[in-house]
């Protein structure tokens, strides 16, 4: 797990950046981010080559349109996975027109957890350590709805669980994930906010 | 609204999810600004999610930033293109206007002179027909009066005939004793020699009295005004040298009438 301190002050520094129409910043945002963010869209898009159209257009999208991000109300990371989820599903939306529904098309790679099991024999050992922690429900769970962009009935549809209980579910399968990331999710939260604010007052 | 229930309600998760409609989004944003716990309750969800995503990179495909890069740098330098092509196009256009304007100045200023010519041509003729319509006044004037002169009652005419000199020439001289006018009609008299000149007399008991010299050449027709002399018997015309004589030449009396 890398400290959250950096990752903060390289929040800023790429926000700074893009805000001022700066291409490094488009080299930071991808060097940090390009991995999860592919690994999002390609669990959506499950295609290589569509995954990586749906990056680089997510990524000119984040350039162009980078005005309308407003850091008071929310995480970079958050609004640009919102982006790249928009793009992959427009993508898959326009491909899948001919092929038929996503819900009946994916549930299967889901639940046999190919995934999971590549979750399980990945090299790397923070996500391994994090992986071993949590129960299978709530991997999934997360899997679904933050993975896979489920909906809340698609969800209740693919488990077979009540409507009425995929809310609390994924509150509680969430707040299981940041007990398994550990005090360090919620030291970082502090962090985050002594940082920004030892930065906003020595004025940047 | 306790915010701590509205935590526990997992509403926050599904927004930061991303399962929201648009309005329960401006709801949950609008609670976030009222209540600071829900803020951090929303970071916390964020962070934990973003954290876990991260774990899950997998390495795209090379090439990928570059072709952003590039992407952004093509639309940079088109973007740059065709601000200078629009503005070469703007500078065409000025100079196009710019010479269609001189074009359009030069026609007008020699459709302007060629007016100018003309309407002095036309000032000139007009002011030619102006004179000739005067003098053609003035003639009518003249034969008006002469017209009415000789109309008028009163008015007497004595025929002067060739003498031996000159027998095909004949003149007449008319008189009116009411209005005391006399007018010479110079009829068929030779043209003279340039340094003589025709002088009409009246005979008055017996004795010659000048009633002026007259010039009678081709420009000169009809009437002429002369002196009135009263109670004459006879009218002649001598030929004298120019500027008349105090008494008439009789060997060169061209024409005499009797009354």
């Amino acid at each position: 797990m890398p400290t959250t301190k950096p990752r903060t002050a390289l929040e800023t520094e790429i926000i700074e950046l893009l805000s001022g129409k700066n291409q490094r910043g488009i080299t930071l945002l991808y060097e940090h981010y390009s991995p999860a963010l592919y690994n999002i869209i390609l669990r959506i898009v499950q295609s290589e080559e569509i995954a990586e159209e749906t990056l680089q257009d997510s990524f000119l999208k984040i350039w162009d349109n980078f005005s309308k991000y407003d850091p008071e109300k929310g995480r970079l990371f958050t609004w640009m996975v919102r982006i790249c989820r928009n793009l992959a599903i427009d993508k898959i939306r326009s491909s899948q027109f001919k092929k038929g529904n996503r819900t009946e098309s994916i549930p299967d790679s889901v639940y046999n957890s190919d995934s999971l099991s590549e979750e399980l024999n990945t090299s790397d050992p923070g996500l391994r350590k994090v992986i071993s922690k949590m129960d299978d429900k709530t991997r999934v769970l997360i899997e679904l709805l933050y993975f896979k962009d489920y909906t809340q009935r698609e969800v209740s549809d693919a488990l077979d669980i009540p409507l009425g209980t995929v809310k609390s579910r994924s509150r509680k399968a969430i707040q299981v994930l940041r007990q398994v990331l550990g005090n360090e999710g919620f030291l970082s939260a502090i962090f985050i906010t002594m940082f920004e604010t030892i930065k906003r007052y020595f004025g940047s | 609204m306790d915010p701590k229930t509205y935590i526990a309600s997992g509403i926050l998760e599904q927004y930061v999810l991303g399962k929201l409609s648009s309005e329960q989004m401006e709801e949950v944003e609008q609670n976030a600004t009222q209540y600071p716990e829900i803020k951090e309750e929303i970071e916390a969800i964020e962070l934990a999610l973003e954290e876990y995503a991260l774990l899950h990179g997998q390495t795209p495909p090379p090439g990928v930033l570059s072709t952003i890069l590039q992407t952004v740098d093509e639309r940079g330098a088109q973007a740059q293109l065709k601000g200078k092509s629009s503005s070469r196009t703007l500078l065409v256009i000025t100079w196009v206007l710019f010479f269609a304007a001189a074009l359009g100045w030069l026609y007008a200023y020699q459709q302007n002179r060629t007016w100018e010519d003309k309407v002095a041509a036309l000032s000139t003729e007009l002011n030619t027909i102006e004179t000739a319509c005067d003098n053609i006044q003035e003639e009518r004037d003249r034969l008006q009066q002469e017209l009415e002169f000789l109309r008028n009652p009163d008015t007497r005419n004595t025929r002067m005939n060739g003498t031996d000199l000159s027998p095909e020439a004949i003149a007449s001289v008319f008189y009116n004793p009411a209005s005391e006018a006399s007018l010479l009609d110079v009829g068929s008299l030779p043209v003279p020699p340039s340094d003589q000149q025709y002088q009409l007399w009246a005979i008055v008991d017996g004795a010659p009295v000048s009633m002026g010299v007259f010039e009678v050449n081709t420009d000169t027709s009809g009437l002429q005004p002369v002196a009135y002399v009263e109670n004459a018997q006879a009218y002649a015309v001598t030929l004298e040298p120019r500027g008349g004589s105090e008494t008439p030449t009789l060997e060169q009396m061209y024409v005499i009438g009797e009354i």
